[in-house]
């Protein structure tokens, strides 16, 4: 079985990529002028047209760095294609139900028009 | 082609009820209004009834029926958008309001932890559509957005529509739907957050 890996002390020192990796995307992002707020607007905009080579950028910079737009922007993606998905099946408002006289006026007016097309061919 | 008597002949028998039920489901999770589901059903019913040569027989006839009330829907939201009296004629100045300044700090930075909450989305999509809790959570969120953002909302995600088509029906910008759909989108997502929190 393979050991679990040893859990890192309080007090240990930043690992040396989140070292470089701090050192890199923060000037960057500001340089990108994107944060938490611009990067959700960002993230909904992609869900429904495709965004040109600087926003990519923006994008996967700031998903890469910050880790809770990284866990919402999955979230929402997957209830996008859930909520796509369920309004194909016909999953939402399944329990609405036409009033009986509402459908009894349907149908009446449904077989007026059938009578009357009959009639005119 | 199928003969357009028969399809006449289906549509007077039972067909035409089983038909109704299942396209009053889809207007009402699109408009949300049992008068206006009502007069849409019956509108595409009686528009199949004078046309039935369009029933080619390529798809179920549930299917036919439900591609010309696609139709008469967005036709309905247009014609809402232009009534002054309806939310959707506001949209464009709803847009203009700052979207997002209850869930994030002036810093550009969340005033709350944005998933905490939402772990029942991790699972895949087609998991999320058999869970009954999880359906019935969407439809309670959606409902409690403003009614304007409702059926954008509904036309882009649900009917997957696409965004010219959506601004041109509703007389928005681009910039206002994009506002608009991130707005209705957060919106659901702290919905569901307090929905499930509260669990």
């Amino acid at each position: 079985m393979k050991p679990l890996p040893k859990r890192r002390a309080a007090d240990a020192p930043t690992p040396w990529a989140y070292r470089v990796v701090g050192a890199w995307m923060v000037p960057l992002e500001r340089l990108l002028g994107i944060d938490c707020r611009s990067f959700t607007r960002l993230a909904s905009r992609r869900m429904d047209e495709p965004s040109g080579l600087r926003d990519r950028l923006r994008y996967h910079v700031h998903r890469l760095t910050c880790v809770l737009c990284r866990g919402q922007d999955a979230r929402l993606r997957r209830l996008h294609d859930a909520i796509g998905l369920a309004a194909r099946e016909q999953r939402f408002d399944a329990d609405a139900a036409m009033p009986e006289d509402a459908r009894h006026r349907l149908r009446q007016r449904v077989l007026d028009e059938l009578a009357k097309s009959t009639d005119d061919g | 082609m199928p003969d357009p008597d028969s399809l006449l002949v289906r549509l007077a028998g039972e067909d035409l009820l089983a038909e109704a039920d299942a396209l009053y489901r889809y207007a009402m999770s699109r408009v949300r209004d049992h008068d206006v589901a009502e007069d849409l059903v019956q509108e595409t019913l009686l528009a199949a009834v004078r046309n039935p040569d369009g029933f080619e027989g390529r798809s179920r006839l549930g299917t036919w029926l439900t591609g010309i009330l696609r139709n008469k829907i967005l036709d309905h939201f247009r014609a809402a958008a232009r009534d002054r009296r309806d939310p959707l004629s506001s949209l464009e100045a709803q847009a203009a309001h700052d979207p997002d300044g209850e869930w994030f700090t002036p810093a550009g930075q969340w005033a709350a932890h944005p998933v905490v909450g939402l772990e029942a989305l991790d699972a895949s999509p087609h998991e999320l559509v058999e869970r009954a809790e999880v359906i019935a959570a969407i439809e309670d969120c959606v409902s409690r957005m403003p009614r304007g953002l409702q059926r954008i909302f509904a036309l882009r995600e649900f009917d997957d529509r696409d965004t010219d088509e959506i601004c041109e029906a509703v007389g928005i910008t681009r910039g206002s739907l994009a506002v608009l759909l991130h707005r209705s989108r957060q919106l659901l997502r702290a919905c569901l957050q307090r929905h499930w929190r509260m669990a």
